[in-house]
């Protein structure tokens, strides 16, 4: 079946030429210009992905962001004006998975719209496994053999920092904000936001040829921590 | 100073907006997603006015 994507922009002219492209690239696609309209769409028929803009008639798109992370996540790009780098990291901090700066090519759009399916899916695929083994370069963590290697050889890991890495492998590439880690470990109290910075201290002492400079554990000033896929 | 802030966030968010409608008018046309037509480039030349005028007014305000 399609994938279902919501165009959310005021602009009708940019939300129909984005719309047209989505629907040539054969994915189903929807519009809204206000964030009443939205969060209406998004309640009757639950998109797979959401474009969303910021300044919005009624309100902001973070609005939108806010209130549908309460009932579920639903991946999210944010299209934001280069004015607003501030947004993009609200945005980021608020669960969005990409933004797109405008002035933007709509072909581009539509590629980062592709990866982030892809990525998506391969989480997904690896969820489901689990014992999934996740691989990084040199890098590997068994999660059923609850194992950390670099380049083969067994790293000793302390069980927090253990769930941390795990929890970055599973999301390589993409960005987490320290509350969004916090939650996603289901933490029982064991890792606290101030703890965190150390745990990954620990680990990039472990795992990185140059703790200094990291390469895998990077972090994303202002927003959070990613385990980078590198090349 | 606050309201000439205000005004400028406005303008560089106006002009990142019409300059996406240029580009991707542009792009749809030369990607076949959207047909050539004379009413496509009427628009296209007026969205482009539209942003030079808001060039123009960012600068001389900021000249002041």
């Amino acid at each position: 079946m399609a994938k279902r994507v919501l165009v959310v922009e005021d602009e009708p002219e940019i939300r129909d030429v984005l719309e047209d492209y989505l629907r040539k690239e054969t994915y189903d696609a929807a519009g809204a210009g206000t964030v009443e309209a939205a969060l209406a769409e998004i309640e009757q028929r639950p998109p797979d992905l959401v474009l969303l803009d910021i300044g919005l008639p009624d309100g902001s798109g973070f609005d939108v962001l806010r209130k549908t992370n309460e009932l579920r996540r639903i991946p999210t790009i944010v299209l934001t004006t280069r004015s607003e780098e501030v947004d993009r990291i609200v945005g980021l901090e608020l669960g969005a998975d990409d933004y797109i700066a405008k002035p933007f090519s709509p072909r581009e759009v539509i590629a980062r719209i592709r990866a982030l399916f892809r990525r998506l899916d391969a989480v997904a695929a690896t969820a489901e496994l689990p014992g999934a083994v996740h691989r990084v370069r040199d890098l590997e963590i068994n999660e059923a053999a609850h194992e950390v290697r670099v380049q083969g050889k067994v790293i000793e890991v302390r069980p927090a920092e253990f769930r941390i890495l795990a929890l970055l492998a599973r999301h390589a590439g993409q960005v987490l904000s320290r509350p969004q880690m916090l939650d996603l470990l289901h933490d029982d109290g064991s890792i606290f936001e101030r703890t965190l910075d150390r745990h990954i201290n620990h680990l990039r002492h472990k795992i990185e040829p140059n703790p200094e400079t990291p390469t895998y554990l990077v972090t994303v000033y202002g927003v959070g921590y990613k385990l980078d896929p590198g090349t | 100073m606050d309201d000439r802030r205000a005004a400028m966030k406005k303008a560089r968010h106006d002009l990142g907006n019409l300059l996406t409608i240029a580009q991707a008018s542009v792009e749809g046309m030369l990607d076949g997603v959207a047909p050539v037509t004379e009413a496509r480039l009427k628009r296209l030349r007026e969205v482009l006015a539209q942003a030079g005028e808001l060039v123009d007014d960012a600068m001389s305000q900021s000249s002041e």
